[in-house]
């Protein structure tokens, strides 16, 4: 046994050995960042480098240092490349371009106010094993001004579209797992911070009432999104709809968008269907038979054929006085008029 | 001509002016960012469109406007192509700056805490009263597709809701939809939102219908992360009967709830490797049943780009008793191409005629340029309950114009 556990974990740990490259666990390159503390410990000022950064507003150039700008001072290069090849993490000088693209960020409004200090800011800068330079999030809330954008949503004063940026949320709202099922439970009590990302139109995508064509549909070619409708749903739709009982109310309008889609396909009561008759034998006998029941667990399978002008079928037995008997379930209740509202007055009025 | 068809096209040159009233303002004024998104979908079934257009005016950063606007054909027997189309949303916001206070006037989908989402044309408002109180309202007329708008039909309600700190969110809300002045819902509702810790996080909402005197529908979750492992617990209650229109006669049968409640486990195995299992339980009246969902999926790539993944899927509920499986592949080729499929294949334990293998299969491929062009191709296959074989060809011409940036 103990020969068999051993053979085991010497299989798993062979197995994985092989497959580390497949499953991303081998070692990454280590990249070389770029040498900011020791240029700082020799007294060299941030802006003898990055020239003009501290005038610079949120368009123009990025103000990093060229080649030229190395070799003012180590006139001897040990290497023919680029001085950028080695010395700067690559991740960072791209860091620092889509903070461009994506924030509204003027170094000319901040310089001044710091006493032309940049360490305040970027901290990362004088450590051995800075990785990002940029400034995290919590560094801008430490001013009052944007403390009071971030209760308020209001991201555009700084950011030019989430959306776009693709900014990962850093509160706990993080798409992972189910969030498609989820997402309603969050978005019940914090809609407005689903709206510093999404749009109105993200919402009606699915949520709209005259929305054509599903989302999934348009990103058909994108089979790693998630999503309720993916796939061949629309061929097992009617099961989906069984398997979980008025979730497909809580979007569509059960009554109109099944029924209107069913008499469009002749799949609706009162449409012509020669021969055919989708219950079981015996779902309507004299002493009721299975359709009751099924209606009960089931009512928007029945409403979406035979809702609307398809009910006068239930009423014809079921009104007041009828053979059908009182079709309300134990403990029923209602606000409504029995003499007054519809749906009451097609079996209690003559 | 029909009449129909006439007010098809009526429905379609209203969008187009929509769409033309939009873009004018937007162009002459060089508003800054302006977005646009247009997406052309042809299918062997019907083409659609899909036109988004967001502007918004650094100048005036109080004021943005939106729209999506879909446009298309269907085929039917008497009129081989009929034009049709409609806005899903076209509104104006105005938002003061200082408190976040904000109104929208227009066509848009209103979702107020714990009651149902409602697509109204009408007006919005919400308003940051003081130490993260929020009151909103909303009124208006629920959409009706092509624009056919029917008299006696409105909605309103509201929500008033209090923020702690990012601690908790709660609030209250209320919801009433009248159709041809009879009340279809009446709901009243309550959220919440925890974060208690980094780590933690719980979300509950329940709505409660005043028509039939029950509750409509509540959920509630709680998940914890823990570096590459999130589990969560949710159970979710349903009541199918109220939450049909009250006016409809299938309301009236009485309230046979249902509840679904489980637990998912999405674990990040390794770094290219992610695991994600769903289970639930699922009671209604009486009948017991549940279904599950496992699924793994392995990236190509350290940035995900490409990636493969398998799922399975068994549900036993009801009449509805399947087992299935889906696999999924989409691999990029150099910067501007992809090759994706996507195969299911569903198999019924009980066909009841309908054929004992339900498969369904696509395979795309799509090319996208730098400058906002996307164009997709692709072939969908299936055989099922409704078609014995069924052969769909799809093609999507996108184009992405983001003037946003310096």
């Amino acid at each position: 046994m103990r020969a068999f556990g051993s053979s085991l974990l010497l299989g798993l740990v062979v197995s994985l050995a092989a497959c580390a490259s497949v499953l991303g666990i081998k070692p990454r390159n280590v990249s070389r960042p770029f040498e900011h503390r020791a240029h700082s410990i020799a007294g060299i000022d941030c802006l003898s480098c990055h020239e003009g950064v501290a005038r610079a507003t949120d368009t123009g150039p990025l103000h990093l240092p060229d080649a030229s700008k190395c070799t003012s001072c180590h006139a001897r290069p040990h290497d023919t490349r680029p001085c950028g090849t080695c010395h700067g993490d690559a991740h960072t000088r791209e860091e620092v371009r889509l903070a461009r693209r994506h924030l509204r960020f003027s170094h000319e409004r901040h310089v001044p106010k710091l006493g032309g200090q940049c360490v305040p800011c970027h901290a990362a800068a004088g450590k051995v094993d800075q990785v990002a330079l940029r400034p995290p999030m919590a560094q801008c809330f430490t001013c009052h001004a944007h403390e009071g954008q971030w209760t308020t949503r209001d991201c555009d004063g700084c950011h030019v579209d989430l959306p776009a940026e693709l900014a990962r949320p850093s509160s706990h709202v993080v798409h992972e797992g189910d969030f498609v099922r989820e997402h309603g439970v969050r978005a019940a009590s914090a809609r407005d911070l689903c709206a510093t990302c999404h749009a109105e139109n993200f919402c009606a995508g699915c949520h709209g009432v005259t929305t054509a064509v599903l989302p999934w549909k348009l990103a058909f070619d994108r089979p790693s999104l998630t999503g309720l409708h993916r796939a061949g749903f629309a061929l097992r739709h009617s099961d989906e709809a069984q398997s979980n009982p008025g979730l497909c109310a809580t979007c569509h309008d059960a009554e109109r968008f099944c029924r209107d889609c069913h008499a469009k396909r002749a799949r609706a009561a009162g449409v012509a269907m020669p021969g055919r008759n989708p219950h079981p034998p015996g779902w309507v006998r004299a002493r009721g038979g299975e359709h009751g029941r099924a209606a009960r667990l089931d009512p928007m399978s029945c409403a979406s054929c035979h809702g609307g002008a398809g009910e006068a079928l239930c009423v014809g037995c079921h009104r007041v006085g009828g053979p059908g008997g009182n079709p309300h379930g134990r403990g029923f209740s209602s606000a409504l008029d029995p003499r007054r509202d519809e749906p009451c007055r097609q079996c209690h009025v003559p | 001509m029909s009449v129909a068809t006439q007010s098809k096209i009526g429905a379609v040159r209203i969008s187009a002016a929509a769409v033309l009233i939009l873009l004018l303002p937007s162009e002459s004024a060089r508003a800054d960012p302006l977005r646009l998104r247009g997406d052309a979908l042809v299918q062997t079934r019907s083409p659609v469109g899909l036109l988004v257009l967001r502007g918004e005016d650094r100048l005036r950063p109080w004021l943005d406007v939106e729209t999506v606007t879909w446009l298309g054909a269907t085929t039917g027997e008497t009129d081989p192509v009929s034009p049709t189309g409609d806005v899903l949303t076209l509104s104006v916001r105005s938002r003061h700056q200082g408190s976040g206070s904000e109104i929208r006037v227009g066509r848009m989908v209103v979702s107020m805490g714990a009651v149902r989402p409602v697509h109204v044309d009408g007006v919005r408002g919400l308003g940051r009263v003081f130490g993260g109180t929020t009151v909103e309202a909303f009124g208006g007329f629920p959409v009706v597709r092509r624009f056919d708008y029917r008299d006696f039909d409105w909605t309103t309600g509201g929500r008033i809701g209090q923020a702690v700190g990012d601690v908790a969110a709660f609030g209250a809300s209320y919801a009433l939809r009248r159709r041809d002045g009879a009340s279809v819902d009446e709901e009243v509702g309550a959220d919440l939102a925890l974060t208690p810790a980094p780590w933690l996080t719980a979300a509950a909402r329940g709505a409660f219908d005043l028509v039939t005197r029950g509750p409509t529908d509540a959920l509630a979750s709680i998940s914890a992360q823990k570096d590459d492992v999130r589990a969560e617990l949710f159970t979710a209650h349903r009541s199918p009967g109220r939450l049909l229109p009250s006016t409809s006669l299938f309301s009236v049968l009485g309230d046979f709830a249902a509840t679904s409640t489980g637990s998912t486990l999405r674990w990040r195995a390794f770094p290219r490797l992610e695991l994600v299992a769903t289970g639930s339980v699922q009671v209604q009246g009486g009948d017991v049943g549940g279904q599950g969902i496992g699924r793994a999926t392995l990236a190509l790539d350290d940035e995900w780009a490409g990636t493969i993944g398998l799922e399975t899927r068994r549900v036993d509920f009801h009449g509805a008793r399947w087992t299935g499986a889906r696999v999924i592949a989409s691999v990029p080729i150099g910067l501007s191409l992809r090759l994706a499929t996507e195969i299911e294949l569903v198999r019924p334990d009980d066909p009841r005629g309908r054929g004992s293998l339900w498969p369904w299969a696509l395979g795309a491929i799509s090319w996208r340029s730098e400058d906002g062009w996307e164009i997709a191709t692709a072939l969908e296959g299936s055989s099922g309950p409704e078609h014995r074989e069924s052969l769909h060809a799809l093609a999507r011409v996108s184009y992405a114009f983001d003037r946003s940036g310096p």
